[in-house]
């Protein structure tokens, strides 16, 4: 039986952000005119949960791409135009769904999300749609001539757009490269930014679980905490985003990698469902929680000490010959 | 001192981490020394988040518990630092930025004991009471300092 690789796992994730954003759009859409307040929040979570999927769709593209590089007809400037596409596609995401996520701190925080958030998400989901549709459809181009709007293929590479030039692989190597200062401000950054989210996770699910004089904390108090944890996660995503793709022979094709993504984004859900779920918001001082809520505290921060484990392992648990090739 | 650095680096016990392949060798330390930065880090950014303001009206008491995962981390890392300092002496013991790092953390120890003692008065078992703004401003610095220790850390790697 052939083996399952990361390039069959994109063609698997790359449905997520375009058919998922589809989907959720609508349902964010539907939810604001029939003015549905359960709606609007399993919309908001629905595009939360895009904006988490996003990161390991583009991260296995360059798997993706090692895999097909020695095709037939395989071209670098439509993969290049892809893979531009994709991060400006990635970094619109996002923040969509960092916009998302804070309405629904706000429906938790004040019952119902501010005006302002909510026409943000509107807006920044509409362009997130629009840029994925373009990077899905570019995608498409490379291992599929017959939907190009031209068969010629130097014709076709000759009308790559000219803005997603700028965020290809070798032009964001060139960057960190020519300013040596870059990737050690980010390694601070991103150390600072985990500081920040640890602490938080460590507060919130400590409180769930009754450790200590934490249980005097009433939950919803403590998540007003949450957006800082959001803000070391912000932190972390940008920095590790500028090491993804100015090194990705380091990180595409790597077992420690590969699962700290997998912790992540279970991690993720996690989080999710701390905001979204009604159960926690009853936790007063002194309360206890229910089994399932300890279960998703007490994994929330294992996965994150594994997504800081596996992390930290990238340089010694390696895998996958072919990505020094990249 | 230059002699110094290189008996600690020439230890067998320096040179047998160092040199090992294996995951519980020298990663295992570096892994280590990253759990301990978010255990002595983030309780140290929560609790000076929130004397200044944030999460009120929480019960600053509550947050005691802290203290113990805070020094759970700073044992662990300072036997995971020390190893650390031991398999590369000679290069880090002359790099200023090393001494910068000690400095922080030095003044950052400092400023949680600030913390710890205004955590331990707070009279406001509600926690909704004010804070005086000597008591805010060791929590700015509390922040500075473990910022600051994170960037130096990180930048003992860069530098020479």
């Amino acid at each position: 039986m052939p083996a399952v690789t990361l390039a069959h796992a994109h063609l698997l994730l790359n449905h997520v952000p375009t058919l998922g954003l589809i989907f959720a759009v609508a349902l964010f859409l539907l939810s604001l005119v029939r003015r549905n307040d359960e709606l609007l929040r399993a919309s908001l979570g629905a595009l939360f949960l895009v904006a988490i999927m996003a990161f390991p769709t583009f991260m296995t593209g360059y798997a993706a791409r090692v895999a097909i590089r020695s095709h037939p007809g395989f071209s670098q400037p439509l993969t290049d135009a892809h893979q531009g596409a994709a991060v400006m596609a990635l970094i619109v995401i996002e923040i969509t769904g960092a916009g998302a996520w804070a309405a629904l701190w706000q429906q938790r925080r004040h019952g119902f999300p501010r005006k302002w958030t909510l026409i943000s998400v509107v807006v920044l989901s509409l362009i997130s749609l629009g840029l994925v549709t373009r990077a899905a459809n570019l995608g498409g181009d490379i291992s599929h001539p017959e939907i190009r709007f031209t068969q010629d293929l130097h014709e076709a590479e000759a009308a790559v757009p000219n803005d997603v030039k700028g965020l290809t692989t070798p032009a964001i190597s060139q960057i960190v490269t020519n300013y040596r200062y870059v990737w050690p401000i980010c390694e601070v950054v991103h150390f600072i930014g985990l500081a920040l989210l640890m602490g938080v996770v460590l507060v919130i699910n400590l409180r769930v679980l009754g450790v200590g004089t934490l249980k005097g904390m009433d939950y919803r108090d403590v998540h007003k905490l949450l957006p800082w944890g959001v803000a070391g996660f912000t932190f972390n995503a940008i920095s590790g985003m500028v090491f993804f793709i100015a090194q990705p022979q380091t990180y595409t094709l790597n077992l420690s990698f590969d699962l700290k993504m997998l912790a992540f984004v279970l991690a993720g859900v996690t989080v999710l469902y701390q905001t979204m779920f009604d159960e926690l918001w009853t936790l007063t001082k002194y309360g206890g929680a229910s089994r399932v809520a300890k279960f998703m505290a007490a994994a929330q921060i294992t996965l994150w000490v594994g997504v800081l484990y596996f992390g930290r392992m990238i340089p010694y648990l390696t895998g996958g010959a072919e990505a020094g090739a990249l | 001192m230059s002699g110094f650095f290189q008996w600690l680096e020439d230890l067998p016990l320096s040179t047998s981490i160092a040199g090992s392949d294996e995951l519980y060798g020298f990663a295992l330390v570096l892994v280590l020394h990253t759990i301990g930065i978010a255990l002595t880090a983030g309780p140290a950014a929560v609790m000076s988040l929130r004397l200044l303001g944030v999460g009120r009206p929480f019960p600053l008491a509550s947050l005691r518990t802290l203290f113990t995962f805070f020094w759970i981390g700073f044992i662990g890392n300072a036997i995971t630092g020390s190893l650390l300092f031991m398999m590369a002496a000679t290069r880090t013991g002359h790099n200023p930025m090393y001494y910068a790092k000690l400095v922080c953390l030095l003044f950052g120890v400092v400023m949680l004991h600030r913390v710890h003692h205004a955590i331990e008065r707070d009279s406001t078992q509600d926690g909704t009471g004010a804070l005086r703004r000597s008591v805010m401003a060791v929590a700015v610095l509390c922040l500075v300092f473990w910022a600051g220790v994170i960037t130096t850390g990180r930048l003992i790697a860069y530098t020479k």
